[in-house]
């Protein structure tokens, strides 16, 4: 049990300051994912807390204590890597008992909690084969093991599905959100680019843009109350549409003509402002009640529902999840209206508007 | 419908039009595959083969230059087996590989560490650490037999200097430091191939097993036993094999800078070989004395192809 606390953490890589000022408290058992595009700065942030790199300025506290200083094998970590690093000359057992071995855990322990790990893991049957002879989803399973045998305070996982196939993907995914239950008292830090991972993974999910925390929220919070325009499109696919309306008074225009009501909270004077929708919250509806008409420009048929682009004026582009029966077809004409409970407003800072 | 025409799906009454002359007559794979292989095959042929046949049907000869010639079995073999000359060569041969090769493997990866630990100028020391692998052997030779001049060479000079040594050491005239100094310039000469194989491999080593290794407590010294240098194992058994072969058969350092002298003290089998066949005139003496040392050649040949087709079977 350890909460792992950032405080002004700050990395400089030859001059350039990747991690500019991480605030950021974990609480002990709870399972946090960092999401961000390539080059947010999540992997660095991870190989900091993990001490496989110096930090340059700021406390990382685990447990209570400061750790800054500590080097890695001491801070009650045990990490998961997205390349599976697994030791290529070693058998599945040897891999999971090395660290048990180098801390000087007698024989019959390691080998009961070697057994425990395969167990849960299922690799039981595979424990005396080297890393090569195993698919990659198995050498997967072998690094969660090798880090369940550490029987670490704060687990680390660097991208660990990255580089299996898409249905692998989705198993591993359920074996460690059943480990997540397995393990109720570890905290947890997951590093990932995929937003699935981190929707359906996160009790928190950390967004990182540019080496800047964007926002820190349960999964349904920043889906539904995104601080602004970058969360918004990163969280949720297809990406939220976030288009510049014109507003005045309690009324809003879209481009190409369509109308409806600004909320009370959303006037600002003096300042553009950006509309945001979700694609899943569009419904297409006869012209009269409209909110945007438009030329459809693709039609993505995913068997359910259907994605459809549609052009609503001025080269504005609108992204709608559909009911897969629409009659839409390139070039066809579609009327798209939207709740109002759902829409979204963002200033010129690209900061949310919030209703009070 | 005919049976060709209903087999190839093809409409009754169609005729298909005649193949092309040259791709009508199908030459077999191998045929195709020997006529690739022929200019090769006679290079080998030309310029291996035929010295290495000539070169063994010498050694069970009293070949000598300008004479004529006269098989004599094993006679050659006989005497060489009982000349304290040869059994001396094959010592020192022995020894220097052994020693040189070892020497070169400890070195080797200490420097190949060494330089791939991010330091200031390192494009330039890894520049200066291959340096004396692109002289050529006899150029090496002679700065060697020139730094170890008992007169003129630098280290005679260090050693009085430093006041180790109160009168010029002999490092290539006196029998007890021939050899050391043999060693020396070889280990000098061969140690970058050692540094740019274990150079390359640990650049190969992905860096997260390292990682993994440090987190799952592994201190340095330990990291690098544990889990690097078994990644090293099959560049370290390629790299000695192949530099056992060519320390072995190092001719030019030994022939340079001692000529197997003083007394026929430093002698390795090639420059025996050489003293025997060309400085005696004894052909057929000096070609068993190589002829001699195939078996044991071939061994290490058969280990390294072995070695080095694995992956690729």
């Amino acid at each position: 049990m350890a909460d792992v606390r950032l405080n002004q953490i700050r990395k400089t890589f030859g001059g350039h300051q990747v991690i500019k000022g991480i605030d950021l408290d974990i609480k002990s058992g709870e399972f946090i994912v960092f999401v961000g595009p390539s080059g947010c700065g999540k992997s660095t942030l991870l190989r900091l807390i993990a001490g496989l790199e110096e930090i340059s300025d700021g406390t990382l506290d685990i447990g209570g204590m400061r750790a800054n200083e500590v080097p890695p094998d001491a801070r009650g970590i045990a990490m998961v890597f997205q390349s599976y690093a697994l030791y290529p000359h070693m058998t599945v057992r040897e891999n999971m008992a090395f660290g048990l071995k180098l801390a000087k855990i007698p024989k019959p322990e390691r080998d009961a909690k070697v057994r425990k790990a395969a167990a849960m893991l299922q690799l039981t049957d595979y424990l005396d084969r080297l890393p090569k002879q195993l698919s990659g989803g198995q050498r997967q399973r072998v690094a969660i093991g090798r880090a369940i045998t550490r029987d670490p305070d704060v687990f680390l996982f660097d991208e660990p599905l990255s580089n299996l196939d898409a249905a692998l993907r989705v198993a591993t995914r359920i074996e460690i959100a059943n480990l997540k239950d397995a393990m109720p008292g570890t905290t947890m830090i997951y590093v990932t680019h995929d937003q699935t991972e981190a929707m359906t993974l996160a009790d928190r999910i950390v967004v990182l843009n540019a080496g800047r925390i964007e926002q820190v929220g349960s999964p349904m919070e920043l889906y539904h109350r995104p601080a602004n325009v970058f969360v918004a499109q990163f969280i949720g696919s297809p990406a939220m549409n976030v288009i510049p309306v014109e507003s005045s008074g309690d009324r809003i225009r879209f481009p190409g003509g369509g109308e409806n009501d600004l909320p009370a909270h959303a006037r600002i004077v003096g300042e553009s402002l950006q509309f945001g929708i979700r694609p899943e919250h569009l419904r297409e509806v006869p012209q009269a009640e409209a909110a945007f008409s438009g030329t459809v420009t693709n039609v993505e048929r995913l068997g359910e529902q259907a994605i459809v682009h549609v052009e609503i004026g001025n080269g504005t582009m609108l992204v709608a999840k559909i009911d897969n029966d629409t009659p839409a077809r390139k070039g066809s004409v579609i009327h798209l209206a939207y709740d109002p409970a759902r829409a979204h407003f963002f200033d010129a800072r690209d900061q949310a508007i919030c209703a009070a | 419908m005919t049976k060709e025409n209903l087999a190839a799906g093809l409409p009754d009454g169609f005729t298909a039009p005649p193949l092309p002359r040259r791709i009508r007559k199908h030459r077999p794979d191998w045929l195709v595959a020997y006529l690739f292989l022929a200019p090769a095959a006679a290079v080998f042929a030309t310029f291996v083969a035929y010295p290495m046949v000539d070169g063994v049907s010498t050694a069970f000869s009293n070949q000598m230059v300008g004479q004529d010639s006269a098989f004599v079995g094993l006679a050659n073999f006989k005497k060489l087996f009982s000349d304290p000359h040869y059994i001396r060569a094959a010592w020192n041969s022995l020894v220097l590989t052994l020693g040189v090769v070892a020497v070169k493997l400890v070195l080797g990866l200490g420097c190949a560490v060494a330089l791939s630990q991010p330091m200031p100028m390192r494009g330039l020391l890894r520049a200066l650490a291959f340096l004396p692998w692109a002289v050529p052997g006899l150029i090496a030779g002679l700065s060697w037999k020139w730094i170890f001049d008992e007169q003129a060479g630098i280290l005679s000079y260090l050693a009085m200097s430093l006041h180790l040594s109160d009168r010029p050491i002999y490092w290539l005239s006196d029998p007890s430091w021939g050899l050391w100094s043999i060693g020396i310039a070889m280990i000098w000469h061969g140690l970058p191939f050692f540094t740019m194989m274990f150079l390359a491999a640990l650049s190969s080593i992905p860096s997260d097993l390292n990682e993994a290794a440090a987190i799952d407590g592994a201190k340095p010294v330990r990291r690098f036993f544990s889990v690097i240098l078994p990644q090293l194992k099959e560049v370290i058994f390629v790299t000695v094999m192949l530099s056992t072969i060519w320390t072995f058969n190092s001719f030019h350092m030994v022939h340079v800078l001692t000529g197997g002298g003083p007394a026929m003290r430093t002698h390795i089998l090639p420059t025996l070989a050489y003293h025997y066949g060309i400085a005696q005139s004894k052909l057929g003496l000096g070609s068993a004395v190589l002829v001699s040392v195939i078996p044991v050649f071939l061994i290490l040949i058969v280990l390294l192809t072995r070695r080095m087709l694995k992956d690729e079977n």
